[in-house]
């Protein structure tokens, strides 16, 4: 496009005001990545887990509730069950702080026939197996902490009465949006010290009294053959132990993350209207500095008139530039927070709130459209007006 | 002077309305231009010397009676055809230059030329044509503010001549120029009449100036009140 000099010349012309206007449409489009993508990066993770035709079963009371550990192996020999496992939070500290990562009893067996797109090497899987104390580590978490194959780690009960020394003897390797930063070591060693202290009770109301935890399972992760066999599954453990004292609720992988987001539903809607207020403020900022623009060169475009630029052009010439500035500070913020999240692992220093985080394509996509409408928007009227300007007044002006 | 009329005004009268008032500005105006002419506009302040220029250059249009250029009559025209008409025909001379600041002395000739169909090529040829023809070579890359007030006129004579228009009107075109160099300024609009036969219609308070014209008009509250042929610059031409 020929006219491309005069429009980005124009853009640069007043160096501070475009570079304020690209600056708070960048800044407004970070902060808004950030927020879209908490529940972007969640629902996208959740979605995928579609592929892994995985059940989850917990009490139909909540979490408060228990699921009996016995139930793992009587679920793992139903039809259409490839494999299933307890995962029980432990909750523990980590060198006397309150950890930020989550550590799971889980049966070594059968973990990594269940969560299949995790992966350790057959060495570090059978040592794992060999070792009641044994543990594996996220990698994330074995950089962080530095954790090698070897090492000792000791957690100390929080949730429970009970302390655990961990040995390393592997560590996993999974997809970019799993956590990474999870300890699991087997369920059975925690149960073990549990029993050690005294009978549990058998009702599994006692979720407030920790010693009474001792066989049960938390939740239940089982993989199932199909995706066809999902539904069945569920509907079939559920059946199962309707009528005892610790009935379930059974739902897929992504129903199971979709509830955990509904939690945060009115969030949803919050971050949704500040969205909206943001682009209404950017309208006004972007408006505010195309009109100024063109307020400075209304004999300028007067000129451009006399000398035959038509109305369109002007018109066209004016948006252009109003698109061009708002989507330069669009894809400042949104491509840029991709990058930067993509780079850089904030899991750390999320309290273990976010085990990963990024900015998905879509999202990112999602706000430079979005950025490229507030400029064609805001571009509207100063371009009308310039459009519409009286040649004759224009250039009355200067004289 | 036998030539066809090339600009021909008829019975023309401008008023300008403000609210209830009617403001007239030119009033029963009459006027024949041959291709080719010089002319010189004066006239005190107020007289409707721009308002007339704007009339001929197609940039207002006659409140009553017609603005007939080369058989078109103006007046009749759509604001696209009359926007067009002036890309093609006209070339404008302001008395600050206007030339767009953050463009370069290259760009700035250039501009007309993007209207035209003309390949990269051709426009870079049109544009150093037009550059040397005012005596700017070597200019090509400097901005607006890094030439003198001369030079920006002469940029501006250059950008006005980029796409060979007939005609070149210019209101007040030395009126920000100390004597020297409204001297020169004067002879390039004097040369382009000579040698590239522009029909050239310029506004001056300059009696100077005016002399160089070879028809010097006097406007007196929108009437016209003197048209005179020069024949001091028709015997210096
Ligand atoms: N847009 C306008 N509205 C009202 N009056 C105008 C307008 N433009 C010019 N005039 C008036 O028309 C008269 C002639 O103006 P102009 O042609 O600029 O005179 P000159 O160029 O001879 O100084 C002046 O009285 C001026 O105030
Ligand atoms: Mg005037």
């Amino acid at each position: 496009m020929k006219y491309l000099t005069y429009i980005l010349r124009n853009a640069r012309r007043n160096p501070a005001r475009t570079g304020l206007t690209i600056a708070s449409i960048a800044i407004s489009m970070f902060l808004m990545m950030i927020l879209t993508s908490f529940f972007a990066a969640m629902q996208e993770a959740n979605s995928a887990s579609r592929q892994y035709n995985r059940i989850i079963v917990m009490n139909a009371n909540g979490f408060a509730g228990v699921v009996p550990i016995a139930r793992v192996r009587q679920i793992a020999a139903m039809d259409g069950v490839v494999a299933a496992t307890p995962f029980a939070w432990y909750g523990g500290k980590y060198q006397n702080q309150r950890v930020l990562f989550a550590q799971f009893g889980v049966d070594a067996d059968s973990v990594f026939d269940t969560l299949e797109e995790f992966h350790l090497p057959d060495d570090q899987l059978a040592a794992f197996k060999a070792d009641k104390a044994g543990a594996v580590v996220g990698p994330k978490l074995a950089r962080e902490y530095g954790l090698k194959i070897g090492d000792a780690m000791p957690l100390q009960g929080d949730v429970y009465p009970v302390d655990l020394k961990l040995n390393i003897h592997g560590i996993y390797e999974s997809p970019r949006n799993s956590d990474q930063r999870m300890v699991l070591f087997h369920h059975d060693y925690l149960d073990d010290q549990l029993r050690l202290l005294g009978p549990s009770s058998s009702s599994g109301s006692s979720a407030t009294q920790p010693s009474g935890r001792a066989g049960n399972a938390g939740i239940v992760f089982v993989r199932c053959k199909d995706a066809a066999a999902t539904a069945a599954l569920c509907k079939k453990v559920d059946d199962e132990y309707r009528s005892t004292d610790n009935p379930t609720r059974t739902q897929t992988e992504e129903a199971f993350g979709q509830m955990f987001s509904e939690m945060m539903g009115g969030m949803k809607d919050m971050v949704f209207w500040i969205g909206c207020a943001v682009v209404v403020s950017l309208l006004f900022v972007a408006g505010n500095a195309m009109a100024m623009a063109m307020r400075e060169r209304t004999m300028e475009i007067a000129v451009l008139k006399a000398i035959g630029f038509g109305k369109g052009l002007v018109l066209t010439l004016v948006l252009v530039e109003a698109v061009l500035v708002a989507g330069l500070g669009g894809a400042l913020g949104t491509l840029g927070s991709k990058a930067l999240f993509d780079l850089f692992d904030v899991s750390p220093y999320t309290g273990g709130f976010l085990p990963f985080f990024y900015v998905p394509w879509r999202v990112a996509l999602a706000g430079l459209g979005v950025s490229l409408f507030v400029g064609f928007v805001s571009g509207v009227v100063p371009a009308v007006m310039a459009a519409g300007s009286s040649v004759v007044d224009g250039l009355r002006k200067v004289v | 002077m036998s030539a066809p009329p090339s600009i021909e005004l008829r019975g023309v009268e401008k008023e300008y309305r403000r609210d209830e008032f009617v403001v007239p500005v030119l009033q029963g105006l009459d006027l024949s231009v041959a291709d080719g002419e010089y002319l010189a506009l004066m006239g005190p302040s107020g007289s409707g010397k721009t308002t007339l220029l704007n009339l001929v250059a197609g940039l207002d249009v006659a409140t009553r009676g017609q603005v007939i250029v080369h058989g078109q009559d103006l007046g009749r025209l759509s604001e696209g055809q009359i926007t067009r008409w002036r890309a093609d025909n006209v070339g404008f001379i302001f008395q600050t230059y206007n030339l767009v600041p953050v463009l370069t002395a290259a760009e700035n000739v250039e501009l007309p030329l993007l209207l035209t169909k003309l390949s990269r090529k051709r426009r870079r040829e049109n544009v150093a044509t037009a550059l040397r023809v005012v005596g700017l070579e070597g200019r090509e890359r400097h901005y607006p503010r890094q030439l003198s007030g001369g030079q920006e006129q002469r940029v501006a004579i250059a950008r006005a001549i980029a796409t060979d228009p007939f005609l070149l009107v210019a209101d007040e075109p030395t009126g920000d120029l100390d004597r020297g160099t409204a001297d020169e300024i004067l002879e390039l609009l004097e040369q382009l009449n000579r040698e590239f036969e522009k029909t050239i219609v310029m506004v001056t308070h300059d009696p100077l100036a005016a002399r160089r014209a070879g028809r010097i008009l006097h406007l007196d509250k929108g009437r016209l009140v003197d048209d005179v042929i020069n024949d001091s610059a028709a015997a210096a031409g």
